[in-house]
């Protein structure tokens, strides 16, 4: 394994911290200030899109790591 | 905490833990026990390592046996940390049988594997000392300590075979979801204890009760909490850790983490939601109810295609979650945490007992993991096959077995829940679960089908050692006792749900 190689890895592990907040917090802002207000049904869009952003988030990390092997 | 800072004395200290540390007699058991393996590991006067393993059957009966003698016996201890109630009880038998039988299927398992050491025994007992404390938790500290030590020891041994790469990298992965799953819950866990200044579960509830369930705090914790628990239980969307972790890892300890997190997860979901976040029942309930629609849809189609029966059974355990899930969604009054108990139950049998004959096709050079490897079981080995098709008649729910028994309670406790609130979810929940057993007989009938109907592609018997013969004598006797004679279990079931009421 080259230098560069590991430098690549080392990079492309240190997006997991992010992948599973910033997918939650995207779904959670979708269904706050988007879905919700626009048909009025607060809070189970909100409810809905978090939790899909963190099963994204969630089978992000799992494609990460199983491309590592 | 309180009484911790009232302390004067080392004598007092010593009184303080005398009265409490009855209430944890078998955790306290099961951990000089787990040490006194890793000893006698070190030691290893016998210079026959299999020993190590009857020696942690011995530690698990004591803890039993210990369990046994606390029946009926309720009451908090360690300043409110945890609780003995029937609740906490029930599930410590189940994470104890579970236990004992793992440890009997692995015997043989770990000599064919070359890895008989004593940590892989130590492990075991320590995550089972995490699932008992996560039953009879009631702080979420002790929950989430419970929690993590469970979940470490099991992140191990999955790795256990570390000279696999399959294994190594079905760890790895199970350790790094795990991880941000334990963030996830964590974040549930902090906001939750800011909302209501107190982690004890009663002081929550009571602090709760109040508070408007739509303010986004409140909303945004339950949602981490369930979704960290929807990890540790594998419910979709947070289950791809399952296939792959149960494929790769060793398949005595598939058969563990098939059973004990995920009856650990329920039981934690149920002391959380049931009985101290009452006033976000209607947002709980739709996002569990979405979950198990979720759970048992995914669960069962996508076990359809699966060839290798490890991950074919990862996937009907998601599924079987699923339908645990449906009785927390029918709620007590439903007597639904009774059909969820009860459905656990019987699962844990019919789990273990599919996973020992997987275990048992592992012989000389064959992994015994696939469909193919099944193909005509019933002419080399016709008790072993009959065997199997109880199981697997059991995890289908068909009568006269303990899954049909348990599948009953709960479509009858969702089908209470639609006549008592009309809430046209729970019609749809029963619908879908109707729907989806019939998936399920799908892929169990295609494992029957290579065992009866098709030639066998190998003539290498299966060898019964008399470990793994009692551990399927036991599942197997109650897999079928929980289906033809429910009355005790029934019993036992309903006195445990009776905290949560």
């Amino acid at each position: 394994m080259t230098k560069r190689n590991v430098y690549k890895i080392i990079s492309d592990l240190s997006a997991i911290i992010f992948l599973i907040p910033t997918n939650m917090a995207a779904g959670g802002l979708l269904g706050y200030y988007v879905i919700d207000p626009w048909l009025g049904t607060y809070p189970w869009f909100t409810l809905l899109f978090v939790l899909i952003g963190g099963g994204a988030g969630l089978y992000q990390t799992y494609q990460l790591v199983s491309r590592q092997r | 905490m309180e009484n911790l800072m009232g302390f004067t004395s080392t004598a007092e200290v010593l009184r303080y833990l005398r009265q409490n540390s009855a209430a944890i007699g078998p955790e306290i058991i099961l951990t000089i026990w787990a040490v006194g393996v890793l000893i006698v590991d070190l030691v290893n006067p016998l210079n026959k390592r299999f020993w190590l393993g009857l020696f942690s059957l011995l530690g698990i009966g004591f803890a039993g046996f210990n369990l046994y003698r606390l029946h009926g016996i309720e009451g908090t201890a360690f300043s409110q940390m945890v609780v003995l109630d029937p609740f906490a009880w029930f599930f410590k038998v189940i994470f104890l049988v579970a236990a004992a039988l793992v440890v009997l299927i692995s015997l043989k398992y770990l000599d064919i594997e070359e890895a008989q050491h004593g940590e892989y025994y130590a492990l075991i007992l320590f995550a089972t000392i995490g699932m008992m404390f996560l039953a009879s938790g009631i702080d979420l500290i002790m929950i989430f300590v419970g929690l993590e030590l469970m979940a470490i020891c099991e992140y191990v041994l999955t790795g256990y075979l570390k000279f696999r790469p399959r294994s190594a990298e079905a760890a790895m992965k199970f350790f790094l979801l795990g991880a941000f799953s334990t963030g996830i819950l964590l974040y549930g866990m902090s906001l939750l204890y800011g909302l209501s200044g107190t982690t004890s579960l009663q002081g929550i509830s009571d602090a709760l009760s109040g508070v408007s369930s739509n303010q986004p705090a409140l909303l945004l914790a339950t949602i981490l909490l369930v979704a960290g628990l929807g990890f540790k239980v594998a419910a979709v969307p947070f289950h791809m850790w399952a296939p792959d972790t149960f494929e790769g890892a060793p398949t005595t300890i598939t058969a563990f983490i098939s059973v004990g997190p995920k009856v650990a997860g329920i039981a934690v979901l149920l002391r959380i939601f049931v009985q101290s976040m009452e006033t976000v029942r209607s947002d709980y309930t739709v996002l569990v109810a979405l979950i198990a629609i979720l759970t048992m849809v995914w669960g069962n189609v996508a076990a359809v295609t699966q060839n290798n029966v490890k991950r074919l059974l990862a996937y009907s355990s998601i599924s079987h979650i699923g339908y645990v899930l449906v009785g927390v969604v029918a709620g007590p009054e439903s007597n639904g945490v009774f059909a969820a108990s009860y459905y656990l139950f019987a699962y844990a049998f019919m789990n273990l007992g599919t996973f020992a004959i997987v275990v048992l096709m592992r012989r000389q050079e064959i992994q015994g993991e696939e469909v193919n490897d099944f193909n005509g079981l019933f002419f080399k080995s016709p008790g072993v096959a009959l065997l199997m098709l109880i199981f697997l008649a059991a995890l289908a729910g068909i009568p006269p077995t303990a899954g049909f028994v348990a599948k009953f309670f709960i479509f009858s406790a969702v089908i209470d829940a639609y006549f008592r609130t009309t809430d046209s979810l729970m019609a749809v929940l029963a619908v879908i679960a109707g729907l989806t057993t019939i998936i399920a007989l799908f892929y169990y009938w295609r494992i029957v089908k290579a065992m009866f109907l098709t030639e066998a592609t190998d003539q290498v018997q299966t060898r019964l050692t008399p470990a793994m013969t009692a551990a399927l004598v036991v599942t197997l006797v109650f897999t079928i006792l929980v289906g033809i004679y429910p009355g005790p279990f029934v019993e036992l079931a309903r006195a445990a749900a009776a905290p949560l009421q």
